[in-house]
C-alpha cells in the first residue's frame, strides 16, 4: 500500500467501520479500524506529507516529528480498548450507540495526529471531543449525565478558544500548514488562547474539573482511551503549534511551569482522597499531564534544549499512555474476575506508572529530567526540584489505587463474561509496556534511576496503609471527584437562590407598591424578552407605520 | 434573441409559467400539477447549470428592457447572482419534492403550488437584477407572493401570522423604495457593479449617502431579520413546512441578506462604504441580532420557533461579513449565503418530518425520536452541528472565514467575543435537542400516539429532502476548497469586490 491510502485509511477505516459495527456481529470491526493506524505509525516515514486540496481547505495529511510515537501508542491504545468493548459491551442498542460513538472518537484522535493542517487537525480535534461525550454519558444515570454537561461545557469552551487561536495563528503566518521554522513571533493572544483549548483538554489545574468525572463516568475501554489516548491530543497540538525551539517564550513558559507543577502536586493531594479508584486514576492523569506541561515550559523557556525536552515528552506520553490504559482496563479485568491473578498483574502496570529501574517509567522520568537538567533558567530549578516530590505522589496514588481495587477484586455486579477474552488485550498491553522498555532502552541503555523518592513513597504508603493518622484518614472523602467544579456548583446555586430571593423580593415590592394584580414570574430575562417581542409583534401595525413614517421624517429632515 | 440575452429572462420564466399554469388547474389533477412544477423545476436548474458554465467561462449573460429612456429593467448574471440562483434553483427542485409529500391530500394545493412557483420566480428575479430598480420590483413582488403562501392554513393563527408579516415587510419595502428612487435621483441608474458605483461618482453629499444607506439597509433589514425588525419571523412559523424551511433559507430572509450584500458590494463599494464610516453602524447591527436571536432561542420550546430565531441569528452572519473590510471576511459573509440555506432548510424539513409523521411540535415530546426516525434525525443532526460551526459542516467554514477575516481587519477585538458566544449558544439549544432525540428513551407522549415499535421513517418525498440537502450541507464543508463548491464562488467573489 502507498503512503497516501495508509494515511487516508488511517482516519476513513473508523469512519467506515461504523455502519458494519451497529449490529453487534460486527463489533470486532472495532479494534480492527485502529489497524491501519498502526500500519501508518510504523511504515509510513517521517515527513511524508500527501496534499488533498479539494478536501476540507485543503487538506494535508502526513507525519511530522514526533507524530509517529503518538500515533503508534494511540493505535495500540484503541486496538486493546476496542477489544475490550468488543467482549464486554452486550449486544443490545446502547452497546451499538457505543461504539459508534467510540468509532468517530477513534477517527477523530486519529485524524488530529495526521492532519497536517490547521483544519484537518482542529476537524479531529473536535470531533474526538465531541464523540467522546457520547463515551462519557453512556451508562445514563443522573450522575454520568451531570459529568456528561461539564465535559461538554469544558469541551466547547476549548474548542472555541482553540479556533480563535488558530485563526491568530494562520493569519500570522498565512499558511494552513505551518512550517516549524514560520511559527517563530507568536504574539500573547495566540498564545493564550492556544494554550486554553489544549489546557482544558489536557486537565491543568482549574480547568481540569471536567476530567475527575469524565474519565471514570465513561465505561472501561472509554477511560482507557479518554486517559490513554485522547488526554494527550493536547499534547500533540501543543507541541504542533507552539513555536518551540524558534522562540524563547518566557511568560508563556513561566506560566506552563507554574501551572504544571501545581497541577501535578495538587493531582495528588486532590487524589489520595478518593475512594473510587477509577477517580483516582484520573488525578493521576491530571498529574502526569502536569508534569509534561511543565516540562512544555521549560522548553518555552530555553528554545536551545527544546528538542531533547520534546523528545523526552514523546516518550513520556507513549509511556504514560500505555501504562495507563492497562491501568484502567485492569479495574475492569479485577472486578470481572473470581480469582486474585488479575490483582497481582494489575501492580505491574501500577509499578512501570510509579517509575520502578528497569521500566519505561524508569526510562521516561530519567530522560525528561536529564534533558530538563540542561536548561539554564532558575525556573528549570523548579521543575527539578519538584519531580521528586511528584515521584513520592505518584507512588502514593498507585498505593491508594491498588488498596481500593484489592476490595472491589470480584465485585462485579455484572452478568460473568469471560474473563480470559477481556484479559487477553489487557495481558497484552502489559506486556507491551513492560517491553517498551527494553525496545527503548536497547538504544539508549538504561539510566541510573534515583530511588529515593520511590522508598519514600512506598514506606509512607506502607506506614499509612498499616496506621492512619486520624487526620489523614478524615481527609478521605472529603474531596468530592471534580473538587473546584462541586463549589462552583454550590456558590452557583447559592447565587441563583440569591437571585431568585432578590427577583421574588422585586416582584413583591413590586406588586405591593405599584401593580398588585401583576402575574408573578417577572423579573427574568426571558420574560422582559417576551414581552417585548409580543409588544413588537402586536404593534406590527402601528410599528410598521411608525417605521414608515420614521424614514420619511428622516428623508425630510435631510433634504434641502 | 441570441442566448447571452436570453437567459436570465429565461430563467426567470421557467418558474413563472408554470406557476401561472397552476393556478388554473383543478384541485383533482395532481399528476398534472407535480408534472408542471417538477418539469419547471427541472428546466431551471438545466438553464443554471448551462449560465454557471458560460460565467465562468467569462460570458455575459444579459437581458435588458427599456420602459423609458434611463429607467431598464435589467436581469444580468454575474458571480453573485450566479451563487444566490443555483442556491434557490437547487433548494426549489428539492423544496417542490418534499411540498408534494407534505401536502398529499391538503385542500387548495393549486393555490398554494401556484404561489410557490411565483414566491421563487420573484427570489431568482432579486438574485438576477442588474440594478437597484430591478431589484426593488422583483423584492415587492416577492412580500406579495408569499403572503398567500404564510396564510395558507387560513387558521386565525395563521392569518394574524400573514398579517404581521405583510406589515412589516410592507413598511421595510416602502423604507428601500425611498431610498432606492432618492440615490437613483442622487446618483442615476444604480447598475450594480463589482467594487461598487457610488465610489466613482464625484460631489455626492456624504450625509445624504449616510442616511440613504440607513433607509436600504433598515428596509432590506426587515427581510433579513435583523433586530429590532425580526419580530415577523418568529410569526410567520405558522406556515406549512415546506414554506417555513423555503422562507428561512433561500426565499425571504435570504433575499434581504443578499440585498444588504448587493447595497454594500456593488453600489456602495464596501471600501467605499468603509470611508463613509458605515460599516460600524451595519456591524453593530449584525453583532446583536446574532447574540439576541440566539439568546431567544434558548427559550423556545417550540421547535420552529427556536429554528426561526436561530435564523435571526444566522442569517446576520452575512451582515456581519458585509460589516468587516477584508476579502477573508467578504468571503465568510457571502458563503453564509449558501451554507445557512443548506442548513437550515435541512432543520426546517426535519421539523416538518417529526410534526407530520410523529405530531411532535415541541422540542421537549423530542425524546428518542431518532430511534423512531434516524434518517431524518441524522439530517437534523447534520444541520445543527453545522450552526454551532463544527466541521466538516459547512457552518464551519463560514465562521472560519468570518474568524480569520475578522483577525485581518484588526476586528477580532469584537468580532470574535461575538463569534464565541455565538457558538456557545448555538451548542446550547441545539445540542440538548440532540441529546433528546439520540440518548433519551422515546416519549411518552409520540409512542401513545403512534405505537409502533422499531423504525417508522416519515414517506420517502418527506424523508430524502432533508437527508440530500443534509448531505449538500455537509459536502459543501467537507470539500469546501473543490472546483465549484460554494467556497470557491465565493473567493471569485470576494476577489473581484475590492480594488486595492
Amino acid at each position: 500500500m502507498t503512503n497516501a491510502t495508509l494515511l487516508l485509511a488511517t482516519w476513513l477505516a473508523p469512519l467506515v467501520a461504523i455502519p458494519l459495527a451497529l449490529r453487534a456481529t460486527g463489533r470486532w470491526w472495532v479494534p480492527v479500524a485502529a489497524l491501519p493506524a498502526l500500519a501508518t505509525a510504523l511504515l509510513v516515514p517521517v515527513g511524508t506529507g500527501v496534499d488533498w486540496t479539494w478536501l476540507l481547505l485543503g487538506a494535508r495529511f502526513g507525519l511530522s516529528a514526533y507524530d509517529p510515537i503518538f500515533l503508534a501508542f494511540g493505535a495500540v491504545l484503541w486496538l486493546v480498548a476496542g477489544w475490550y468493548a468488543a467482549v464486554h459491551l452486550g449486544a443490545d442498542a446502547q452497546a451499538a450507540r457505543f461504539r459508534v460513538f467510540f468509532l468517530l472518537a477513534m477517527s477523530g484522535n486519529f485524524g488530529l495526529i495526521v492532519g497536517q493542517d490547521l483544519v484537518s487537525f482542529y476537524l479531529g480535534f473536535s470531533v474526538m471531543g465531541l464523540a467522546a461525550y457520547g463515551l462519557v454519558v453512556h451508562e445514563g444515570d443522573a450522575l454520568v449525565r451531570r459529568a456528561g454537561r461539564i465535559y461538554l461545557l469544558m469541551t466547547l469552551i476549548g474548542e472555541v478558544a482553540l479556533f480563535c487561536g488558530l485563526a491568530f495563528l494562520y493569519l500570522r503566518v498565512g499558511s494552513l500548514v505551518p512550517a516549524p521554522a514560520t511559527l517563530a513571533g507568536a504574539g500573547g493572544w495566540e498564545l493564550s488562547l492556544l494554550s486554553l483549548g489544549f489546557g482544558i483538554k489536557a486537565g491543568l489545574i482549574g480547568l481540569h474539573v471536567w476530567l475527575p468525572l469524565a474519565h471514570p463516568a465513561a465505561p472501561i475501554a472509554a477511560s482507557a482511551v479518554l486517559s490513554g489516548a485522547m488526554i494527550k491530543a493536547a499534547l500533540v497540538g501543543w507541541l504542533r503549534y507552539l513555536p518551540l525551539g524558534q522562540q524563547a517564550m518566557p511568560d508563556l513558559g513561566v506560566g506552563l511551569i507554574a501551572a504544571g507543577v501545581v497541577t501535578a502536586l495538587s493531582a495528588v493531594v486532590l487524589g489520595v482522597g478518593q475512594r473510587d479508584p477509577k477517580v483516582v486514576l484520573a488525578y493521576s492523569s491530571i498529574g502526569k499531564m502536569g508534569t509534561l506541561v511543565a516540562g512544555l515550559g521549560v522548553a518555552a523557556i530555553d528554545p536551545e534544549i527544546a528538542p531533547a525536552i520534546i523528545l523526552a515528552l514523546s516518550f513520556y506520553a507513549a509511556h504514560h499512555g500505555l501504562a495507563k490504559g492497562a491501568l484502567f482496563l485492569g479495574v475492569g479485568v479485577v472486578k470481572a474476575s473470581a480469582s486474585r491473578w488479575p490483582l497481582w498483574l494489575l501492580m505491574l502496570p501500577a509499578l512501570v506508572l510509579i517509575g520502578v529501574p528497569l521500566t519505561s517509567g524508569a526510562l521516561a522520568k530519567g530522560q525528561f529530567k536529564t534533558a530538563v537538567l540542561q536548561a539554564p533558567s532558575a525556573w528549570a530549578d523548579v521543575v527539578v526540584w519538584a519531580l521528586p516530590l511528584i515521584a513520592v505522589g505518584t507512588t502514593l496514588l498507585m498505593g491508594r489505587f491498588i488498596y481500593l481495587m484489592s476490595r472491589l477484586a470480584g465485585s462485579s455486579a455484572d452478568p460473568p463474561r469471560p474473563t480470559l477474552a477481556l484479559a487477553l488485550p489487557w495481558l497484552g498491553l502489559i506486556a507491551l509496556g513492560l517491553g517498551l522498555a527494553f525496545l527503548y532502552a536497547g538504544a539508549s541503555g538504561f539510566v541510573s534511576t534515583d530511588l529515593r523518592p520511590l522508598l519514600i513513597g512506598a514506606l509512607l504508603t506502607g506506614l499509612l496503609a498499616l496506621r492512619c493518622p486520624a487526620w489523614l484518614a478524615g481527609w478521605i472523602g472529603r474531596v468530592p471527584p471534580g473538587d473546584l467544579v462541586v463549589l462552583l456548583e454550590s456558590a452557583g446555586q447559592r447565587l441563583s437562590a440569591r437571585l431568585s430571593d432578590f427577583a421574588a423580593g422585586v416582584r413583591e415590592w413590586f406588586r405591593n407598591r405599584i401593580a398588585n394584580r401583576r402575574p408573578a414570574g417577572i423579573g427574568r430575562l426571558f420574560t422582559l424578552t417576551s414581552k417585548a417581542e409580543t409588544a413588537l409583534a402586536e404593534h406590527a401595525l402601528s410599528g410598521a407605520a411608525w417605521l414608515t413614517l420614521a424614514g420619511i421624517a428622516l428623508v425630510l429632515l435631510v433634504l434641502p | 434573441m441570441d442566448m447571452e440575452a436570453s437567459l436570465p429572462a429565461l430563467i426567470v420564466l421557467s418558474s413563472l409559467v408554470p406557476g401561472l399554469a397552476i393556478f388554473f388547474l383543478r384541485e383533482q389533477s395532481h399528476r398534472l400539477r407535480t408534472l408542471l412544477n417538477l418539469s419547471g423545476a427541472l428546466l431551471k436548474f438545466a438553464l443554471v447549470a448551462f449560465m454557471i458554465w458560460g460565467v465562468f467561462h467569462e460570458r455575459v449573460f444579459e437581458t435588458r428592457w427599456t420602459l423609458a429612456p434611463g429607467l431598464d429593467l435589467v436581469l444580468h448574471a454575474d458571480a453573485l447572482s450566479v451563487l444566490f440562483v443555483t442556491l434557490s434553483t437547487v433548494l426549489w427542485l428539492v423544496t417542490t419534492v418534499y411540498a408534494i409529500g407534505y401536502l398529499e391530500d391538503s385542500p387548495h394545493r393549486s393555490r398554494f403550488f401556484g404561489f410557490f412557483s411565483l414566491c421563487v420566480t420573484a427570489t431568482v428575479g432579486v438574485a438576477l437584477a442588474g440594478n437597484l430598480l430591478t431589484f426593488v420590483i422583483f423584492y415587492e413582488f416577492l412580500t406579495l407572493a408569499t403572503y398567500p403562501l404564510v396564510a395558507h392554513r387560513g387558521t386565525p393563527d395563521a392569518i394574524r401570522g400573514a398579517r404581521i408579516y405583510l406589515a412589516y415587510t410592507m413598511a421595510g419595502g416602502v423604507l428601500l423604495l425611498i431610498g432606492a428612487v432618492w440615490l437613483r435621483a442622487l446618483a442615476g441608474p444604480l447598475e450594480f457593479a463589482q467594487g461598487g458605483i457610488l465610489g466613482d461618482i464625484d460631489g455626492l453629499d456624504p450625509t445624504a449617502l449616510t442616511v440613504i444607506f440607513f433607509l436600504l439597509i433598515a428596509g432590506l433589514g426587515v427581510k433579513a431579520a435583523l433586530v429590532p425588525l425580526h419580530g415577523w419571523l418568529p410569526q410567520a412559523m405558522v406556515a406549512p413546512a415546506p414554506v417555513s424551511a423555503l422562507l428561512h433559507a433561500v426565499a425571504v430572509v435570504k433575499a434581504g441578506a443578499f440585498g444588504i450584500v448587493r447595497v454594500v458590494y456593488d453600489v456602495y463599494g464596501v471600501e467605499f462604504a468603509a470611508v463613509l464610516g458605515l460599516l460600524p453602524g451595519l456591524g453593530l447591527a449584525a453583532a446583536v441580532t446574532i447574540i439576541y436571536g440566539s439568546v431567544k432561542a434558548l427559550s423556545q420550546d417550540h421547535l420552529k420557533k427556536r429554528l426561526a430565531y436561530s435564523t435571526v441569528s444566522q442569517v446576520s452572519y452575512i451582515a456581519l461579513g458585509a460589516a468587516i473590510l477584508g476579502p477573508l471576511a467578504t468571503v465568510g459573509g457571502v458563503v453564509h449565503l449558501v451554507h445557512q440555506g443548506l442548513m437550515k432548510i435541512t432543520l426546517f424539513f426535519a421539523a416538518g418530518n417529526y410534526a407530520e409523521t410523529l405530531g411532535i411540535h415541541r422540542v421537549s415530546e423530542m425524546d428518542g425520536v431518532a430511534q423512531r426516525m434516524p434518517a431524518t434525525t441524522l439530517a437534523f443532526t447534520i444541520g445543527a452541528l453545522g450552526m454551532i460551526g463544527i466541521p466538516p459542516v459547512a457552518g464551519f467554514v463560514s465562521k472560519w472565514y468570518l474568524g480569520v477575516g475578522a483577525v485581518q481587519a484588526g476586528a477580532a477585538a469584537w468580532v470574535l467575543p461575538v463569534l464565541v458566544a455565538s457558538s456557545l449558544l448555538n451548542a446550547a439549544y441545539f445540542l440538548p435537542i440532540l441529546y433528546r432525540a439520540w440518548f433519551k428513551l422515546p416519549s411518552a407522549s409520540w409512542q401513545h400516539r403512534h405505537p409502533a415499535t422499531g423504525r417508522q421513517e416519515s414517506p420517502g418525498a418527506l424523508m430524502w429532502p432533508p437527508v440530500v440537502t443534509g448531505a449538500l450541507a455537509l459536502a459543501a464543508g467537507l470539500f469546501a476548497a473543490a472546483p465549484y463548491s460554494p467556497l470557491e464562488w465565493a473567493e471569485l467573489i470576494a476577489a473581484r469586490e475590492y480594488r486595492q
